[in-house]
């Protein structure tokens, strides 16, 4: 049995002549709760819809619970719950009559379940979906999925519409019913506080591509940021080195570990190391994809240098 | 699961098709029956050979006649109801999360749709049916119950081609727009190709004529052309479902 509860490996998904995921390498280990992190069409929902076969890749393959997604999606399906980012279900359906509906799919559906998280997320179970809030949709949403009993849980932004107090419930029904189990939990968010406070793993996906997978303790512990000044910077080459950015006479390496190694390289070549700092996941995810943005105080049209360029 | 969802969505248009099936045959079916009397108009019951064959005639063409129009227009308005609705609101996303094949909901949404028809088209026949028999005693009646099995192929064919319409534009209005136009498009090109060069393509008339008529052979050709062509519908649903990106 595969270690990984998800695995693509060069998935690509092409929407006209957008590269909407591109040559994506993802790696979830059993038993991980994986925030899966980016932008606003960085190519995180088209990720987990190419996992669960609702769109076609256009190259690579991926893996759940060690099946392919081509050949066994009823068999994955039967054992992973997703919740999706729109959270629309039937609107002339109560929630009791979606539980109904559901069930029969899946034989191993937790009944009492259903009832302790009913009324632990305080649902009304009696009203139509259609006229229910946003906040109630999302907790009715994660009431189906949660009562499958499944072995993988796929999140597309699961807390959104939740006010802070539900937020944290659901998070600990997530840590505490669900990963407690040795479930895995694959969740897509913008909420960088929410993956810090229960994720272990942590992947950035920026333009269809994934910048970054890593333990979240490796993050914390290990990825360092350089700031170097000099008139002319050296490229540095390395396999630790995630994004290197220069604005004017400054330049900006991430790299994900031997912070202080990278530093004395980059003094040899001349370079004059103005800080080396930790990075928490907030700070790690701006380096990586703000690059992107306008030009501002604190990015001052910082100029990207890939890697391949490095000499 | 998926056929009791199906069901809660198409039932009031089942019931208001089923009201008006049963329902608008009735006055025509009687006609030969209304006797003006002094009492006023009343219903004549007589087990005699003529009354008998005028009441078969008349629930014959009332079958036929309002089953052309209205059994089209119940196919349309319940095919329209079919999987490819899911689209637009966007719950195709929830219901193809569900551990079932996409094939699986594309053939229990038409078998819902299927057993309706029949209902309606049984239902119907069935009302008319007992109607002569109670005025007239009569009983042969094998030509109404011959309809029966018409108009349930022909219903499908327009609940097919609603069915088609709403995978193929992705919305259950459409999807009746996608059939009416396409029948209104078979019916012009039918007529013109007719009128030029005296082609004839198949039609729902050429398959009923010979039952209502009687005496005419039965055209097991048209039978078999529109039964296929019922059954393409969702087989072709089914090919766009499984390879569309949702």
């Amino acid at each position: 049995m595969s270690d990984l509860a998800i695995s693509t490996q060069g998935l690509v998904k092409v929407y006209s002549k957008l590269r909407a995921v591109d040559g994506l390498d993802l790696s979830v280990p059993r038993g991980a709760v994986y925030g899966f992190l980016g932008r606003n069409g960085a190519g995180k929902t088209t990720t987990m819809k190419a996992l669960l076969g609702l769109v076609h890749s256009d190259a690579g393959s991926a893996t759940v619970l060690g099946m392919d997604v081509r050949q066994h999606l009823t068999a994955i399906l039967k054992r992973t719950a997703f919740v999706s980012e729109n959270k629309i279900l039937y609107d002339g359906f109560t929630p009791a009559e979606l539980v109904r509906f559901n069930c029969g799919f899946y034989p191993r559906w937790q009944v009492d379940a259903v009832e302790k998280l009913a009324r632990r997320l305080d649902i009304p179970m009696r009203q139509k979906y259609g006229k229910l809030s946003k906040g109630n949709r999302t907790k009715v949403c994660l009431l189906l999925a949660l009562a499958q009993n499944a072995e993988l849980l796929i999140l597309d932004e699961p807390t959104s519409g939740l006010d802070p107090v539900m937020i944290d419930e659901v998070l600990r029904i997530l840590v505490e019913d669900h990963v407690g189990a040795g479930r895995t939990v694959f969740f897509s968010t913008h909420q960088l506080a929410e993956v810090e406070q229960v994720a272990d793993w942590v992947g950035i996906i920026d333009h269809g591509k994934l910048l970054v997978e890593a333990r979240l303790d490796d993050l914390r512990d290990q990825f360092r940021l350089i700031l170097a000044a000099g008139d002319s910077l050296p490229a540095l080459g390395a396999p630790n080195l995630i994004s290197a950015t220069r604005a004017g006479r400054t330049g900006r390496y991430v790299v994900s570990r031997d912070g202080e190694e990278f530093a004395a390289r980059l003094r040899q070549h001349g370079a004059q190391i103005v800080e080396i700092a930790p990075l928490s996941l907030r700070e790690v995810f701006l380096e990586l994809v703000r690059k992107e943005e306008a030009c501002t105080p604190g990015n001052a049209g910082a100029i990207p240098v890939s890697a391949s360029s490095l000499t | 699961m998926y056929a009791w969802k199906c069901w809660r969505d198409s039932r009031l248009r089942f019931v208001a098709y089923l009201t008006l099936v049963v329902a608008l045959p009735i006055n025509p079916t009687l006609s030969p029956a209304f006797r003006l009397t002094d009492k006023g108009w009343t219903l004549l019951r007589d087990s005699s050979p003529v009354f008998t064959n005028a009441l078969v005639e008349s629930a014959l063409h009332a079958f036929a006649g309002f089953g052309l129009v209205l059994f089209a227009l119940a196919g349309i308005a319940m095919g329209a109801s079919g999987v490819g609705d899911e689209y637009k609101p966007g719950s195709l996303e929830y219901l193809l999360t569900r551990p079932r094949q996409r094939r699986h909901f594309v053939w229990v949404g038409w078998l819902v749709g299927v057993i309706e028809m029949l209902a309606m088209t049984s239902v119907s026949a069935a009302v008319i049916f007992s109607l002569v028999f109670y005025l007239s005693r009569g009983t042969a009646l094998w030509r109404l119950v011959a309809l029966v099995p018409l108009m349930l192929v022909m219903a499908l064919v327009f609940f097919g081609l609603a069915y088609l319409g709403t995978v193929i534009t992705r919305e259950g209005k459409n999807g009746l727009a996608f059939a009416v136009l396409a029948t209104l498009a078979y019916l012009i090109v039918s007529f013109l190709l007719q009128r030029e060069w005296g082609i004839e393509l198949p039609s729902f008339i050429g398959l009923l004529r010979p039952v209502v008529d009687g005496g005419k052979p039965f055209a097991f050709g048209l039978l078999a052309f529109w039964t296929a062509f019922a059954l393409a519908c969702p087989l072709a649903a089914q090919w766009i479902f499984e390879r569309r990106d949702i």
